[in-house]
Order: structure tokens, then C-alpha cells, then sequence
């Protein structure tokens, strides 16, 4: 039966189709110059490296679209022009630039820069003698900002270039003649605030590697597989009283979060928690008395807690039909539940049926050997430490399998029953 | 070389944002691209509006790679479309046997053979595979018991060997505990939204845990909560299919108003809840009800009362009071009432039923019973989780109606668990319980060697123990949720028992005290406890655990018992 069990669980499980996000493709801005449509026309003709294109009073683009610029601002304007209003009497032409280059989420001629290729020291000075590390590309003027040609120029600039590399002499080395979305694989957002300045050494006055929050980047082949850094990074440092202070725990929201207040009711998602640690209301008296908590939000718990069923209501035994209370140790099981039982029959009944106790108690138990040898004596020893147990399953007067001379009878002035 | 890395060094001083522009001269005899023909299109003075070059597209959120010691932020998806858990396991439970034990054990004893089985447990559920508004859940188990035989000298036969540890494994048993189809929001009016439909082998939770076949129709609405069952008693571990399986039937329902959705909120719950149980098999028709009033002015805090009638008397009254500070500071007092006419053991079981040996689970007729309990507990600086429990047990029962089953008793305990190391966190606890028994110094039963003595008669008050004290240490390694545990454990427990016999020492006339009985009435136990749970992915768990215990006194020919528990999981 259980292979029939098994062998459903896997059929179904294979049938099951794998689900796919279905993300509507943001829209272009049509206003937005092409690539593509002017791909015929070499890199640095508009892209100087000094200037934007087309602030040298419309150069180049005026070589081909002469006539536009010498007639009422239109849809052209809009390439570079967030507004272009006729000028009033007496004031000039009012034309504010949109923002170059443009940060839209079409990102047009991406880079294929490969972390991975140039974070792999051993292959790098293999090839070129030298290797670089982090800082290298992403500290200026003693700041961490993102590279720019400039830094890229220090090893691929031709006359820099050692032999092999790409020079910057070549576009396409770097860039490819496509469209494609911006990943936008951020973990600062929304009303997270955070500063590299502040994160440069830790409470001990230990730097901070780069790498121990940018894990995923020494392995990106491209922007579209560089991942950003996972909020389980933060908890590393941020619950380990060594590297972190007290007031920028993981617990305090507002260390991170500026706009969100530490209430009784909020629990942080549990990847802000430590990987060794329960959530942090789980004390030993929550385990204790957790069903009312387990009944409101039963989907919380299945968060952590492999909860089948998926259905918050009458689902303890979900959990309850595997895992034991910690009292229910082998010695528990077998000789302490008595008492217990007796103290707080409720307690068991919780989870046991009757016929789950009798199936047990309806066998023979261990200590009484073979009919034989425990009847004639064995039990004698037994019995004068603790002769409830014999009468748990034993009526006294009516001993089974013993009546008339020799055998027990009811004590004459014993217990006041 | 260096000039120009001199001069390109100088020169970055862009901000962080992507910045084109250089302060020195741009690098020269750059390569230009050849110059294709100009096309219509590129001609045009505004940017074309033909349409726009198929992109090429970057996945529009490419899931982060994985990376080492990251956690999963959600360990199974609740919307899942097919859910499945498979555990097997295999039990090996054993011995060992005292052969210096006076008498010396039988050379085969049947207690010193190995005994072992294997089980398992699946799990399936479904959401929406079939309709959106349809679930399902099944939940089961098996057990392949190898039932090993033993020579029994005494009638020179083989028989089965009795087990070592006590279980009801005795057979190949499969046993569905839950299987349940489930329907919600499945009308397309919002006004039925909170209408749900469950129907099959199920659990129902409440003041009294059923467990049936039937079908249970409830409204979860904000206001008012409700539901309705029908069904007949689950006969749990009756696998024989030669036991009669009679099980009484079972309806009832649950209705609860939730005054703080008024318009006008008011922080009162109000419910009430009834089942009748018919005859069945070990099973009293019998009709229950209970009140219950939950009133919480503050999120953190919460008094709850509650009654509970049989047969048309109030039985069973509990209030509990609840209050919590912050997350994990957390008071719990309870007091409860237990008149005489209150079930046995849960709402199947009403009889003391006097001849009920045959169940070998007597626990004596109900007595009236105040329990009164407080547990208590917090987390100081983060590290240190602290929890107090104590309970005082008044038997209200007159001197003579008084039983070993029911007595009054005081207890006190405590748990503490300390982090050490991030992965490492050792704690400890203890556990009291004194009892009350009937003073049995003046009755005690002189123990005459060589010759059958009396007995009490059945539940004396003046057997069983007189109290426990148990105190237990753990050490707790962790890598992380479902990655890698080991938790070690030692516990001992003392037992003193009342003294039923004595033992009259030579030359006294008497034995009034304990120091004269010459009859041991403490007992010591203790155990030990391994457990290892590692997860491999996501996917598959791995556990082993190994008990062990310590010499018993009430076995003298078994030195302890022991348990090795191998269980594998794998989750979908």
C-alpha cells in the first residue's frame, strides 16, 4: 500500500505543471531614440565621450535631421528635450534636457560586462600579468560609485590594453546592438536606507568584505545575471552581537526601515531572521501553548512548518500525527505517562483515543517475563514498590488467573475504600 | 602607459551614477564601425514610428542564483497546485538484559531480542487542480512490523516475541488518518464567499477533538462563524478487521459571534457549541454543550470562560486568562472545574464502566477536581528564554470517594535555555509534582515472606506515587532552519512511592516508618537522547534518533531500554 501511495504522490507530482510568471512587457517610449535605426552610423560620431549628443548646438544630429530643428519644436525634440515650449516675449526659448543617458527600462546597447571574467584573479593574471579586485572599478576619489568609461579606460584604453583584451577602440566589445530590460535587481528600495560608508568595517573595527554581501556578483556573466545581494547577507552580520550593535539588530526595524515602526503584531519575514534561529516570539512558553496562535494564522506557521494540508482550519494533525511532545521520551513511554495520565487525562486525550491506549495496554508487558517465573515470584518485588501497577490492569478480588488458597486477597483494614 | 593611467586616474572624478563624460581627452584612434547604407527609415526627421526592433529580452526578474547559506524566504508554497510529504522509517527497539539480575532471566528471554519495523507516513494535498475552489488533503500511514517468535519454555512453543518498548505495532497495519475534499468560495455571489465544505476523513478541533467521516459545512464569515457536522467516529487503531467496528455517529455544530465587527466594536466573542454521539462500540450516547465567552479589550490580552454540559448538567467550567507583553513575554492561568459527571476520558467515553479491565485503561471513576495552572515565560536579552510553569490540583471528592487516579497534588517547574554560540544553545529544566495521598503509615500491609499478601482494592487512594522530581539538560547545535540539528539530552527522574507494604524487621512489632519497611519507595531513572535532522536541498530530510535509558528498578532483568528511529522525508 505504501508503494501505492508513493507512486500516486510522484504521478501527480509530475503532472503538475510548472508555473511561469506571465509579466506584461513594460512599454517603449516611442520618443525615444533607436539604436537600431541609426546603426549605420559609427558609435563616436554622436558619442564623443566628453559631451552628450547633440549639446554642440545639435550636432551631429543635424546632418540628417536638418530640417526638423529649423521648424516648431515637434516629436524629434522630445529625443533629448523633457519640454520644449515656444518662447514668450521677451524670454528666451524655454527647452530643459531629459536626463542622459536615459535610465529607462529599456536599456538600449547594454554592456556584457562579466564580473566573473574579471574577478577571476588566477585567469586574469594568467592572461594579462596583473588582476583586479573590487575597488579597483568601484572606488573613486575614496567613494564607491559605479565605473565609468573613464575606469574602464585604465586597462582597455588601447594604449593601455594588455595584449588580448578588449580595447575600448571596439564599441562592440562591451556593448551589444540590442534592446533589453533593465534587471533592476535592487535590495535598497522602497523606504530602505543604507550608506557603503557605514558598512565598511564592523563593530569590532573587521572591514567588511565586498563579497560577503555581493556573493552572487564574483559569478555574473552579464547585468541580466547579476543578482543583488540577498537580505540573508544582512543577518549574517546583523544578528551576530560580535559584528553588530544591539540598536542594528535585524529585530530593530528602524535600523533599515524608515518607514516602519516595531509593533507587537509584526513579524519579520523570515529571512530577516538568523538561519540558527527560531522566529523570536517562539519561546519554550509559546511552544507550550501555541494552538490559539497556530488557529488564527495558520499560514504563518506554514511558512517554516511543512503544513500539508495548506488549510489553517482543524489542521493540528497536520503537524501532530508526526511530531511528539518533548516530554514523550522513551522513558515517558514507557513508564512515566501513567502518572501523567492521572494528573491530566485531558492533556492525552488530546491527541490519544482510547484505542490508542488500550491497543498498548492490551499486550503483555515487559516486565512480566514469561507466565511461568513472573507469576510465582517476579512480581512480588515489583509489586510492594508500586502496586498501582498492578491494578491499573488487575481488578484486586478478582486476580486473574489466581482464586482460592495461595492466592491474594483484598487487605483487611488497607485503604479506605 | 602610466601617463594615461595617470590622467584617466585624475580624471575620474564622475559621480555614481553612469557619467559619460571625461575632464581629459578621449582616447584616440578609436574604431569606428563601417558605415552601412542609410535606410528610408533612418532618414526620417522624427524618430520613426515604425515599429520598434524586436528586443532582445533579459528574463524581466531573473531569479537571484543561489548562494551559500541562503535561507529560502518561504519554505513551501501554500498556493502550490499539488503538494505531496513521504516519510519512511525504520525502528530498531531493544534491550539489554541482566544476566547478574537475582533470579537470573531465562537464557531466551523474548525482552532481549531486537525487535524492529518499518513505517511510513504520506502526505498529498491538492489546491485547485481541478476547480479553483477545490483542495484536498490525504494523510496516512503503514507500519511493516516484523513479528519475530521466541521459544517459550513454558509450554514449548514459539510465540511472538512480545516487543521491547511498548507500541501497537503488533501488525501490518495501513491506516488513512485524514482524506478530505474541500471546497471554498466556490459560488460566485461574495455573499457565499465564506461558505466552506469539507467532506471525508477529517479532524474536528474545539472543546472535543473528533475525529470522523462525514462531512462538515462551515461559514467563516467576520462577524459570525459557524459550522455544522455530520458524521460517524473515526475507529482509530481498531486495524483488526475482527474487532466489531460499531462507531457511534456523531452530529453537532459551533456558532460564534465576533462583537468587535460591529459598527460599533465591542471586544467580546460569544459561541456556543453542541455534538451528540449515539452508541457505538465502547461509546455512550451522549449530548454535550458548551458556552464560551472571550472577551480581549486589548490585542494582548484575552479572558476566556467557558461551561460544558452533559446530559443537560454544567460538568466542566475553565476560565484562562492570557496576556502577553511585547512578543515574548507571555502569562497563561487557567482554572478549571471538574464535577463528578464529566466524561471520562473525551465526549466518547462518559461510563467508569467497573468492569472495564478488558480495557486495561482504568483510570478510575471522575471525580470532582479543581485545577488551578500558571505558566509563565520570556526572553531576556534575546538569549535567554525562561519559562515557569506551576499547577495546584484540589480533589474535592469526599474522604471516602477519594482514588489513586484523581488525587490533589502541587506542581512546580521550570525550563531555561541558554544561547551560547550562534549555532549552540544549552538549556535545562525541571520538573516537580508532590502529591496528596491519603496517609497509608497507619494502613500499611505488612509484607509476610514466602506467602501471598493482601492487596489494596482497586484505586486506593493510597497507591501510587507520592512525587516525582525530574530535572533534564539539553545541548542544542543548530545550522540553520532545515539545514543541519543535533540536540543531545540527559534527564533523570526520582520516584518516591507511598508505602502500601513493610517489611517487619526482626524483633519489631510495628513498621510505623519508612526507615522500618526495608522495602525500596524510590526509584531512579534516567535517559539519554541523540537526535540528528539534516536536510539535503529542500526537498529531502534526514533524521536519526537513539534513546536510551538507564537501569529500571521495577525490571530488575532489563538494564534499560533503547531506540534507534531512522526516518527519511522528501517534500513536494
Amino acid at each position: 500500500m505504501g508503494r501505492v501511495i508513493l507512486a500516486i504522490a510522484v504521478i501527480l507530482a509530475a503532472c503538475s505543471s510548472q508555473r511561469v510568471a506571465e509579466v506584461p512587457l513594460p512599454a517603449r517610449d516611442p520618443t525615444r531614440l533607436s539604436h537600431e535605426q541609426h546603426a549605420q552610423i559609427g558609435c563616436i560620431e554622436c558619442h564623443t565621450m566628453g559631451n552628450r549628443p547633440g549639446s554642440d548646438d545639435h550636432k551631429p544630429c543635424d546632418k540628417c535631421h536638418a530640417q526638423a530643428f529649423l521648424i516648431q519644436p515637434g516629436e524629434l525634440c522630445k529625443v533629448c528635450h523633457s519640454e520644449v515650449a515656444p518662447p514668450r516675449a521677451g524670454e528666451s526659448l524655454a527647452a530643459p534636457l531629459r536626463k542622459y543617458p536615459s535610465d529607462d527600462i529599456w536599456q538600449a546597447e547594454p554592456s556584457k560586462f562579466s564580473h566573473r571574467a574579471h574577478l577571476d584573479a588566477k585567469k586574469l593574471e594568467d592572461a594579462v600579468g596583473f588582476h583586479v579586485t573590487c575597488a579597483d572599478c568601484h572606488v573613486r576619489d575614496d567613494k564607491l560609485a559605479r565605473p565609468d568609461h573613464a575606469i574602464c579606460a585604465r586597462c582597455h584604453a588601447a594604449e593601455a590594453s594588455p595584449k588580448g583584451l578588449v580595447t575600448m577602440t571596439a564599441c562592440g566589445g562591451c556593448h551589444t546592438a540590442t534592446q533589453q530590460l533593465r534587471t533592476r535587481a535592487r535590495l535598497i528600495r522602497g523606504d530602505l536606507k543604507w550608506d557603503h560608508a557605514n558598512h565598511r568595517v564592523d563593530r569590532r573595527g573587521e572591514p567588511i568584505k565586498c563579497e560577503q554581501c555581493h556573493a552572487a556578483s564574483a559569478q555574473a556573466t552579464d547585468y541580466t545575471t547579476h543578482a543583488a545581494p540577498r537580505i540573508e547577507s544582512c543577518v549574517g552580520c546583523h544578528d551576530d552581537s560580535d559584528r553588530t550593535p544591539e540598536s542594528a539588530r535585524m529585530r530593530v526595524c528602524g535600523s533599515c526601515h524608515a518607514g516602519r515602526v516595531q509593533t507587537v503584531a509584526t513579524l519579520a519575514p523570515r529571512n530577516h531572521l538568523p538561519a540558527t534561529e527560531r522566529p523570536i516570539d517562539h519561546t519554550i512558553a509559546f511552544r507550550r501553548d501555541h494552538a490559539e496562535a497556530a488557529e488564527s494564522d495558520g499560514a504563518r506557521c506554514a511558512t517554516c512548518h511543512t503544513q500539508m494540508s495548506g488549510n489553517a482550519r482543524d489542521a493540528c494533525d497536520d503537524c501532530h500525527q508526526t511530531m511528539r511532545p518533548a516530554d514523550h521520551r522513551i522513558t515517558f513511554r514507557e513508564l512515566d505517562h501513567g502518572p501523567e495520565a492521572a494528573a491530566d487525562r485531558s492533556r492525552c486525550a488530546r491527541c490519544h483515543v482510547v484505542e490508542f491506549c488500550t491497543a498498548c495496554h492490551s499486550q503483555r508487558p515487559r516486565s512480566h517475563g514469561f507466565p511461568g517465573t513472573f507469576a510465582s515470584s517476579e512480581h512480588a518485588a515489583l509489586a510492594r514498590q508500586n502496586v498501582r501497577a498492578c491494578l491499573t490492569c488487575h481488578v484486586s478480588g478478582i486476580t486473574i488467573g489466581c482464586s482460592g488458597p495461595g492466592c491474594h486477597q483484598t487487605a483487611v483494614g488497607a485503604p479506605k475504600r | 602607459m602610466r601617463l594615461i593611467l595617470a590622467i584617466v586616474l585624475a580624471a575620474s572624478t564622475a559621480s555614481a551614477d553612469v557619467n559619460l563624460k571625461l575632464e581629459h581627452e578621449p582616447v584616440q584612434h578609436l574604431r569606428m564601425r563601417a558605415r552601412r547604407p542609410r535606410t528610408a527609415a533612418a532618414a526620417a526627421t522624427v524618430p520613426s514610428s515604425a515599429p520598434l526592433p524586436k528586443p532582445v529580452l533579459a528574463a524581466p526578474e531573473p531569479p537571484p542564483p543561489a548562494q551559500p547559506n541562503a535561507e529560502p524566504a518561504q519554505v513551501r508554497d501554500l498556493t502550490q497546485r499539488v503538494s505531496a510529504r513521504v516519510n519512511l522509517g525504520y525502528v530498531v527497539d531493544g534491550t539489554q538484559v541482566n544476566r547478574s539480575a537475582t533470579p537470573a532471566p531465562p537464557a531466551n528471554t523474548p525482552y532481549g531480542t531486537v525487535r524492529a519495523y518499518g513505517f511510513g507516513e504520506g502526505y498529498l494535498s491538492t489546491h485547485g487542480l481541478v476547480f479553483d475552489s477545490l483542495s484536498s488533503y490525504f494523510a496516512g500511514r503503514f507500519i511493516l512490523a516484523n513479528n519475530t517468535k521466541v521459544y517459550d519454555p513454558g509450554d514449548s512453543t514459539t510465540k511472538p516475541a512480545p516487543p521491547p518498548l511498548a507500541t501497537w505495532f503488533e501488525r501490518d497495519a495501513f491506516e488513512p488518518r485524514s482524506a478530505w475534499a474541500e471546497v471554498k468560495d466556490f459560488l460566485d455571489s461574495p455573499t457565499w464567499a465564506p461558505l466552506r465544505i469539507r467532506a471525508g476523513e477529517q479532524y474536528l478541533y474545539g472543546p472535543w477533538v473528533l475525529h470522523m467521516y462525514g462531512t462538515n459545512v462551515a461559514w467563516e464569515g467576520k462577524l459570525v462563524r459557524a459550522n455544522a457536522y455530520l458524521g460517524s467516529q473515526v475507529p482509530d487503531y481498531t486495524v483488526d478487521p475482527r474487532l466489531p467496528q460499531a462507531r457511534a455517529g456523531i452530529v453537532g455544530g459551533a456558532i460564534r459571534f465576533d462583537l468587535r465587527d460591529l459598527a460599533t466594536p465591542i471586544p467580546i466573542t460569544v459561541g456556543a457549541e453542541s455534538v451528540t454521539l449515539s452508541q457505538g462500540l465502547n461509546t455512550e450516547g451522549s449530548r454535550h454543550n458548551q458556552v464560551e465567552v472571550d472577551w480581549r479589550p486589548r490585542r494582548d490580552f484575552a479572558l476566556i470562560g467557558q461551561a460544558r454540559t452533559l446530559a443537560g448538567k454544567f460538568v466542566n467550567e475553565h476560565v484562562q486568562l492570557r496576556a502577553r507583553y511585547h512578543e515574548v513575554t507571555n502569562l497563561v492561568f487557567d482554572i478549571t472545574h471538574r464535577a463528578s459527571d464529566d466524561w471520562l476520558w473525551d465526549p466518547t467515553v462518559t461510563d467508569p464502566d467497573p468492569v472495564a479491565a478488558k480495557r486495561y485503561l482504568d483510570l478510575g471513576p471522575v471525580l470532582p477536581q479543581v485545577v488551578a495552572s500558571a505558566r509563565a515565560g520570556t526572553l531576556i536579552a534575546e538569549n535567554i528564554d525562561v519559562y515557569l510553569r506551576g499547577a495546584a490540583a484540589a480533589d474535592l471528592a469526599s474522604d471516602k470517594s477519594r482514588d489513586t487516579y484523581s488525587p490533589s497534588y502541587l506542581e512546580g517547574g521550570g525550563a531555561l535555555e541558554v544561547r551560547v554560540r550562534r549555532t549552540v544553545a544549552i538549556g535545562a529544566s525541571v520538573l516537580s509534582r508532590q502529591t496528596n495521598r491519603d496517609d497509608q503509615v497507619m494502613a500499611e500491609i505488612i509484607d509476610v515472606p514466602n506467602q501471598p499478601d493482601a492487596i489494596p482494592v482497586n484505586a486506593s487512594s493510597q497507591m501510587g506515587e507520592r512525587g516525582f522530581t525530574e530535572i533534564g539538560t539539553t545541548a542544542r547545535m543548530s545550522l540553520g532552519a532545515r539545514k543541519f540539528s543535533l540536540l543531545l539530552e540527559i534527564y533523570g527522574r526520582r520516584t518516591r512511592y507511598a508505602f502500601d507494604y513493610c517489611a517487619l524487621k526482626m524483633g519489631a512489632s510495628d513498621c510505623r516508618s519508612a526507615l522500618d519497611t526495608g522495602i525500596q519507595t524510590l526509584s531512579y531513572r534516567g535517559g539519554g537522547r541523540a537526535q540528528i535532522d539534516a536536510w539535503i536541498g529542500n526537498r529531502l530530510r534526514l533524521f536519526a534518533s537513539y534513546d536510551l535509558s538507564s537501569t529500571l528498578d521495577f525490571e530488575p532483568s532489563i538494564t534499560g531500554y533503547k531506540s534507534l528511529r531512522l526516518m527519511m522525508e522528501g517534500v513536494y
